[in-house]
């Protein structure tokens, strides 16, 4: 790695970390100015409300509990939620919430790139067949019909009339409750692999460096399994970022409908309740996933594209 | 392309295959799967503030008295009691076989062990030891900070003896023993596991109750429990396993329809398609819904103009053709079904509210004239996320708007602005409700308290608060009944809000099952569920 490259990317870190820090703090403020409280006001006196909040520091200067906050962070104390899992620690709760909705992205995110590249492929080979209509169907599906509508019908066609899934997540039965909601989250991570792969597909197809393998006489399969598939699949990892960010906001939904306890669900939750700790702690992971994913995929073009490589060589 | 086709195909049925191991796991003995719509906040008894928390600790965990499926309560963990109405002391003598689950006794220690620590730990729920709740000795001044948490009139006098002092008459008491907050916790275990990890896992809960816990992460959304077989009372529980799941509504009735979940709470929405299910359950739970009006309000303030108001909505049209789930029509502001005493229901034979809209608009054409104006205008402020209050809303924009001279604007809101709109002495008219601490006709009479303002209506009557103080003073139950019931007349006769509807609860429940304890206040309870014969 060049100096330059080594420059642009301490460059890119140090905008990331201020990034992430005007985040929080913006957060910070505006969860604490929400109306309402995380206690139940409706039946406490105002002498007990001040009991409550100075139990947990909520009477001090907001600069002052920011400040709190920070030191907190540091040292791995997010705070404990008020509302929602009375006294539990924050960062106990996101530990179980994380692994569960992590787990459901990688795996939709496999799933659904695998499934769209064979699409794609399929799609791209037999340009303007039916397999090519279906594709782009499916494709505009994905992309337009958001992933709760999927989960909706998925849970009331394949879980409730068909009876072939169950309804709801379970910690008991984890791999068969888990496909109703892998299904409906990687609707997308499909739709769109497939209709990338289709056009990157195309567009090597008829490049000039197969025109040049044809006329070396390699036949099809090499072809296509050498030399197609390869050169059109690996740019698919630049759509990941989108496409990665796309599940982190369809899991919110998909996990209230197929009861899911992972990190979009304790966002929500934590949100109607004024789960301060909760909301600021999810809220801020989700905006720490993106701005890393972002990041990396910036640093990966360089890396996958080596055209834009050695464009930056000369 | 044939071996692209292979692998889409090896992908598919790879799919199927994982989807057959779908299905309901079997246990042996008889299980019974209630749900909520949302899980358990705690199940620290001393921490816990809300309904689920409370009924999911109930099942492990007794208290002094608790009620039977019926609604009656018993003794539980207290065999006898002994009232001494000159000095207020309540003195409970603990059952020799009250256990807990490790093989210890439970002692009078553990009450007074659990009580101090809510107060010392400046928990929500210590409230409920002043006077908005049981009234125990220093308990008020004690959870608002002013002394400390071991003077509280709670003492063990020894194992198997508790006394408790009251600071002043509670004729509600037992009914309070009866919530999670009253519970004992016991000191050793509590302390050895540390006190915030208590409660956390099966591991860290002992149990005294008809079950224990055998499954439990907080953030997940079940609880599990086996019948506990050192229950005192065990041979009562005939249910092997319970399971208390949360699960949302549109997914929970689905899931009553394949068998998965026993119990499922519905909206009224579903009420028409499964009226006539076997499985159709509609039960008291004790919440009144009503406008209340801003007495800040100049309008408001004329009583001939709140009787229009009150007058001119059709409280069984609601009930009957918005709601159909079993909701009645609101008699006074106490519900039906909450508060009884020698069988009879406190609001037996109360008929303060009434529909009649011609004589509506002839008390707001007084009302009109006594202020001096020809038209006013009113807000109704509702909240947009806790149904039905959507659907009263509607109604009464439309009911009210028959009046001729009143324009009636509307404002919604979430719940927690409209709260803190209320709060905030911001508001003119609004629909909003009152849920029953305890059952005893006090929790709603209080609500109009011109001190406390719990209501937020800024309600000044004199006759009403004195007969509020001689209420809270009354040792005598009878005449503090008559007390009651008197101060209920001169609320409704003035017109201090307009009480809507008795919400009822309605449900999809296993029709296979019977025993299960349903109540407008105290947590439910499983201990008799069993299979119909």
């Amino acid at each position: 790695m060049d100096k330059s490259m080594l420059k642009y990317i301490l460059k890119r870190v140090l905008i990331s970390l201020i990034t992430l820090f005007i985040i929080l703090t913006v957060l910070f403020i505006m969860i604490k100015s929400l109306p309402g409280s995380p206690f139940n006001i409706e039946k406490m006196s105002d002498a007990q409300i001040a009991v409550a909040n100075a139990k947990y520091g909520l009477d001090k200067p907001m600069l002052v509990q920011y400040g709190m906050y920070l030191k907190g962070m540091i040292t791995g104390d997010y705070g404990v939620s008020y509302n929602l899992y009375k006294d539990v620690e924050v960062s106990a709760l996101m530990g179980n919430a994380i692994q569960i909705s992590f787990m459901f992205g990688i795996v939709a995110t496999i799933f659904g790139t695998l499934i769209g590249m064979l699409l794609g492929v399929v799609a791209g080979l037999k340009k303007n067949t039916i397999w090519d209509t279906l594709t782009t169907i499916i494709s505009v599906l994905g992309v337009s019909v958001p992933s709760f509508v999927f989960a909706l019908l998925a849970v009331y066609f394949l879980g409730y009339k068909l009876q072939l899934f169950p309804l709801q997540y379970s910690t008991r039965d984890p791999i068969s409750t888990s496909v109703l909601p892998i299904l409906a989250l990687s609707m997308s991570v499909i739709a769109n692999v497939a209709r990338f792969t289709r056009t990157e597909m195309i567009s090597v197809l008829n490049s000039e460096y197969m025109t040049l393998a044809k006329a070396k006489g390699l036949d099809g399969k090499t072809l296509i399994f050498k030399h197609a598939l390869r050169n059109s699949l690996i740019p698919v990892i630049t759509i990941l970022g989108p496409i990665l960010v796309n599940l982190m906001t369809g899991t919110m939904v998909v996990e209230q409908i197929c009861g899911v306890p992972g990190l979009g669900s304790l966002l929500i939750k934590g949100i109607a309740a004024n789960d301060y700790n909760v909301v600021l702690a999810c809220a801020f992971l989700y905006a720490v996933m993106y701005v890393v994913i972002v990041f990396i995929i910036d640093l990966s073009y360089g890396f996958i594209d080596p055209r834009i490589r050695l464009g930056k060589g000369d | 392309m044939k071996k692209l086709k292979a692998i889409l195909a090896a992908c598919m049925a790879l799919t199927m295959l994982v989807g057959c191991g779908g299905g309901k796991t079997s246990t042996d003995g008889l299980k019974f799967t209630y749900t909520f719509e949302a899980p358990p906040k705690s199940l620290d008894s001393t921490v816990a503030t809300d309904g689920t928390s409370f009924t999911c600790i109930a099942a492990f965990v007794e208290g002094l008295m608790m009620k039977d499926e019926k609604g009656n309560l018993y003794p539980a963990i207290a065999e006898d009691y002994d009232f001494n109405e000159e000095t207020l002391t309540y003195t409970f003598k603990i059952r020799k076989d009250a256990k807990w689950d490790d093989g210890t006794d439970v002692t009078a220690h553990d009450f007074v062990y659990a009580w101090q620590r809510i107060l010392r730990n400046g928990e929500e729920y210590g409230y409920m030891f002043g006077n908005g709740g049981a009234n125990i000795l220093n308990g008020q001044e004690i959870s608002e900070g002013k002394m400390d948490a071991d003077k509280l009139g709670a003492t063990a006098l020894d194992d198997k003896t508790l006394e408790v002092k009251l600071a002043a008459p509670c004729g509600y008491f037992l009914d309070l023993m009866n919530f999670a907050v009253f519970y004992p916790q016991n000191q050793a275990f509590v302390e050895k596991v540390g006190e915030d990890k208590y409660a956390t896992s099966p591991e860290t809960t002992l149990a005294c109750g008809p079950f224990k816990v055998t499954e439990y992460v907080p953030g997940q959304n079940k609880v599990v429990y086996a019948k506990n077989e050192t229950y005192w009372d065990a041979d009562k529980v005939q249910l092997d396993e319970l399971e208390i799941s949360s699960v949302k509504a549109d997914s929970a009735t689905m899931g009553f329809e394949t068998g998965d979940y026993d119990f499922v709470n519905i909206g009224y929405e579903l009420v028409d398609k499964y009226k006539d299910n076997d499985a159709y359950y509609s039960y008291p739970a004790g919440y009144q819904y009503y406008l209340a009006f801003n007495f800040h309000n100049e309008a408001l303030q004329n009583i001939n103009i709140r009787k229009a108001l009150s007058l001119a909505l059709n409280r069984d049209d609601i009930a009957n053709n918005v709601l159909k789930d079993g909701s009645l029509a609101a008699v006074a502001l106490d519900p039906q079904g909450l508060s009884f005493k020698d069988g009879v229901d406190f609001t037996d034979g109360m008929n303060y509210l009434s529909y009649d809209l011609e004589e509506a608009q002839k008390c707001f054409d007084q009302g009109l004239k006594e202020l001096g104006v020809s038209s006013i205008t009113l807000e109704l402020l509702y909240g947009n996320d806790e149904a039905p209050c959507d659907a009263l809303a509607t109604y009464a924009l439309d009911a009210l708007g028959k009046l001729n001279g009143l324009t009636l604007t509307n404002r919604t809101e979430p719940k927690a602005s409209r709260l803190d709109d209320m709060t905030a002495d911001k508001f003119e008219i609004c629909v909003t409700r009152w849920g029953p601490d305890y059952a005893d006709p006090n929790t709603y009479l209080s609500l109009f308290d011109p001190v406390a303002n719990m209501s937020n209506t800024n309600y000044q009557n004199d006759t009403y608060k004195d007969l509020l103080n001689k209420i809270a003073v009354e040792t005598d139950v009878d005449v503090r009944w008559d007390l009651m019931k008197e101060a209920e007349k001169v609320l409704m006769e003035d017109y201090a809000c307009a009480p809507m509807l008795v919400k009822a609860g309605v449900a999809l429940m296993n029709p296979e099952f019977t025993g299960i304890g349903l109540y407008p206040t105290g947590p439910n309870c499983y201990k008799y569920v069993t299979k119909v014969k």
